[in-house]
């Protein structure tokens, strides 16, 4: 199985709308052998519309208190 | 770079817009109407005290929770209201009439008022709980925040039904007063406590850098409240004194409790920035602990200083709370409509000015300790109602400017043909 290349986002420190917009910045750029680790404090509601309509995939991989992290790519999982 | 974000479920930005400015009006009215009604007002069963309450609770904290919910709700659904738009402007005019009727039917002692008016609002507030429900049970998402508003409904429903029976009873059908009681209990303590800690959950820690409510609040606060509310009901219609004393305990630790939640978790928050709407906040939480505090006491001793409970409750606690969630929810509002819009210039900082936002907190504060002093003399509710005239003006000035930011950005936008 092929390994994609991580790139690693984490917008926890930052208040809102940043979180939202360095994400959906970073969805934009997504190449094909690529994922998206996207760390946050909370779970991003408004991000998972932006996800779908771009055609991509999210694994949710941590949902804690204050620890929230999903992984983001497009077409097959790795 | 940055390339917009979806608006799938969202309604037009002016729904919420429209809901918040109305909400406003109240305030303008309620100064007003302060002059010349609530001058000599000692009581909670007088009819211009459940009058002024009213044009508070419904037309101004109402207003804004519809308003919020309208916008919140699709988002963390997934799943829009039906025929928002038309749903909206239904519920807007037929509020609108009723209230207004309502109110005037307790300030002109008209029978026929108040039941058109009391009719009128039974069906708005069922009307907006169904569609509200309807769209949570059509939506996969039932998570923590969800469930919190299903329960904020299901209160408002119970409240709703209760205070109509307790209009009832101001033509001698039923105790008023026992109904009455009920309907205040699943008003404060069901509906607006369990709305607001929902929205807590989600904007203490996105607007302030701040780590999440403890999992056992999120999940378990409101069915602990749901259940102490349906005892209270019992209790109540039995008039069970010591079940209910205990249960009033109860309900209020728990408000205690969270209160104290927040203001450790905003004292605990990562960028520790001087911020007007986190100083409102503790405000208010200082307040909600000595309100219930105050209940608790006011139960045990049998004092009637109901009065007092109230104001500190509606004015010192959930409006200082409600003015700081709308100068965090208005500007990123508006900046993620016209982002979605694909407008980038926008800049949240600037939807509304600073400046205003401080003269307008700051005569809140103001009109709030003077209208402390009412007791010693009805100058200072003279003064109060005056200095809070200013303050409603200019938050309705500061919304305003946001939707006129609004209209001028959007005419930015670029349509693809």
């Amino acid at each position: 199985m092929e390994t994609k290349k991580e790139i690693i986002l984490d917008v926890s420190e930052l208040e809102a709308p940043y979180p939202l917009v360095e994400a959906v910045n970073a969805l934009n750029i997504l190449k094909d052998d690529e994922v998206l680790v996207f760390r946050h404090r909370m779970n991003p509601q408004m991000l998972f519309q932006n996800i779908l309509a771009l055609g991509l995939h999210y694994e949710i991989t941590k949902e804690d208190e204050n620890e929230f992290e999903m992984r983001i790519y497009k077409c097959f999982k790795v | 770079m940055f390339q917009g974000l979806t608006l799938e479920q969202a309604p037009p930005y002016t729904i919420p817009i429209k809901f918040y400015l109305t909400a406003v009006l109240y305030l303008i009215a309620l100064s007003i109407i302060t002059l010349i009604y609530g001058l000599h007002v000692s009581s909670r069963y007088e009819y211009e005290v459940i009058a002024l309450t009213h044009i508070f609770t419904i037309g101004f904290i109402t207003h804004i929770m519809f308003g919020s919910l309208f916008q919140m709700l699709p988002v963390m659904l997934g799943t829009a209201y039906t025929n928002v738009v038309r749903n909206a402007r239904i519920i807007h005019i037929f509020l609108n009439i009723g209230i207004v009727s309502f109110v005037s039917g307790f300030l002109v002692n008209s029978p026929p008022f108040l039941y058109i008016g009391g009719t009128l609002l039974v069906l708005v507030f069922l009307y907006f709980c169904f569609l509200s429900l309807r769209t949570i049970f059509l939506s996969k998402e039932i998570n923590a925040p969800v469930q919190n508003f299903a329960a904020s409904f299901t209160a408002l429903f119970i409240a709703v039904i209760f205070g109509f029976i307790a209009l009832l009873g101001h033509f001698g059908f039923v105790d008023s007063i026992k109904y009455g009681n009920v309907h205040i209990a699943f008003m404060l303590f069901g509906w607006v406590f369990i709305l607001i800690i929902s929205v807590s959950y989600k904007i203490i820690p996105m607007f302030f850098v701040a780590k999440e409510f403890p999992l056992f609040l999120q999940k378990r606060l409101y069915i602990i409240q749901l259940i102490l509310l349906f005892l209270f009901i019992f209790a109540q219609l039995q008039e069970n004194i010591l079940l209910l004393n205990l249960i009033k305990i109860l309900l209020s630790c728990w408000v205690i409790i969270f209160a104290l939640f927040s203001i450790k978790i905003l004292r605990q928050r990562k960028r520790a920035r001087k911020d007007i709407s986190i100083n409102l906040w503790y405000f208010a939480m200082t307040n909600t602990i000595l309100a219930a505090l105050l209940f608790v006491a006011a139960s045990l001793l049998h004092v009637n200083i109901s009065i007092y409970i109230g104001f500190l409750t509606l004015f010192g606690a959930i409006y200082p709370l409600i003015n700081a969630m709308l100068y965090k929810i208005i500007p990123f509002l508006t900046w993620f409509h016209l982002s979605s819009n694909m407008v980038f210039e926008a800049e949240m900082g600037n939807v509304i000015s600073k400046q205003y936002i401080s003269y307008q907190v700051n005569l809140y504060y103001f009109s709030f300790f003077l209208a402390l002093f009412a007791p010693f003399s009805y100058y200072f509710i003279i003064l109060a109602a005056i200095i809070f005239l200013f303050s409603a003006l200019l938050l309705f000035k500061n919304i305003f400017h946001a939707l006129r930011y609004y209209n001028e950005y959007i005419k930015k936008k670029v349509v693809f043909e």
